[in-house]
């Protein structure tokens, strides 16, 4: 059992080398250090806080079932948890069609009396995730992974598991078909 | 680099010139400079931009206890680990089930006459004593761990 003194000095793969061998305590504490980036990511992807934290519970089952053919000489835990984490989402393909249609989201309006900023703010935060629910779930992925994340070209290839020039494609793709969208929804 | 590359460029990374490939930086910012319809391109990148950066805003809660709940329900929905008896529970059903086959098998496929068993001639009984004898050994040779299975307990 991990040691309470010693577990925060812990390096990731060190805590997978304890996960493999059926550590819980390990299994929580790199939880704690994945869960917030992968939360936000799954969360935006799949448009859904629930959906995402679906997604990320598949993960963290795929990485304690998974933990001892964890190979450190191909990469951090963190990016590795990361493609685990993005193959869990576009999986998730029911997760993935819009809740409402994107023309819903442009009406909606928000039931509290906010200011005038903060609601153009949501209206506009709305349409995007309606727009974002329409496009393919590689492409949103690769949406999040740069503008959430702030993940490189050749990240974000590694976690979809291509290459960095069809990466570029995708996003370039995504954003067309994202502004098209948005425009048709605009007042 | 071409008009076409740096429209891949804006396309692809939008406006923001920090996430532009370093090495293609400077030549897209230059052809921008003399080309209109760029610099058309790299204003609308920005406002999807704008949009995207608003969406990227919208706070997720990630604390330490959605955390930690994330891990037990996850550990939770683990498939039942595969429970192995101790040694001593193992030795005691064998050892119960050994005197069970002494106990039950001389009467197996036998009439049911308790009588007839007292009464029984001493023709039949080496017959079944050595029945049981073979019984007890073919028992103990399905109990009887293997080194492999004992290496598990």
């Amino acid at each position: 059992m991990l040691k309470a003194m010693a577990a925060p000095e812990l390096p990731d793969d060190a805590l997978m080398a304890r996960i493999a061998h059926g550590d819980r305590a390990a299994f929580r504490l790199l939880t704690a250090r994945l869960y917030g980036p992968s939360i936000r990511l799954a969360a935006k992807v799949l448009g859904d806080r629930a959906e995402g934290e679906d997604a990320v519970q598949t993960a963290l089952v795929k990485l304690w079932q998974g933990a001892s053919r964890y190979d450190a000489g191909r990469g951090s835990v963190e990016g590795w948890f990361r493609r685990v984490v993005v193959n869990a989402c576009i999986d998730r393909r029911r997760a993935i069609r819009p809740v409402a249609p994107i023309e819903a989201a442009a009406d909606a309006a928000s039931p509290d009396p906010t200011p005038y900023e903060a609601a153009v703010a949501n209206d506009r935060a709305a349409r995007l995730q309606a727009a974002m629910a329409r496009l393919n779930p590689r492409q949103r992925m690769a949406i999040a992974l740069f503008h959430l994340e702030g993940a490189t070209m050749a990240e974000i290839a590694e976690a979809l598991e291509t290459t960095p020039k069809a990466v570029e494609g995708l996003l370039a793709r995504a954003r067309v078909e994202l502004a098209g969208l948005l425009a048709g929804t605009k007042e | 680099m071409d008009r076409t590359r740096a429209q891949e460029i804006i396309a692809a990374y939008g406006a923001d010139v920090t996430r532009w490939p370093a090495a293609e930086r400077e030549a897209v910012q230059a052809l921008v400079a003399r080309d209109a319809s760029l610099r058309a391109e790299l204003a609308a990148a920005a406002a999807l931009d704008c949009d995207l950066a608003l969406w990227a805003m919208v706070p997720v809660r990630a604390d330490d206890l959605a955390a930690t709940a994330a891990a037990d329900a996850a550990l939770a929905r683990l498939p039942a680990p595969r429970r192995w008896l101790p040694a001593a529970a193992i030795g005691g059903s064998i050892a119960a089930s050994l005197v069970a086959a002494v106990l039950i098998l001389p009467s197996a496929g036998s009439d049911p006459a308790p009588v007839q068993v007292a009464e029984a001639t001493p023709v039949v009984a080496p017959v079944q004593t050595a029945q049981v004898a073979q019984d007890v050994q073919l028992w103990g040779t399905v109990f009887t761990l293997t080194p492999e299975e004992e290496s598990l307990i």
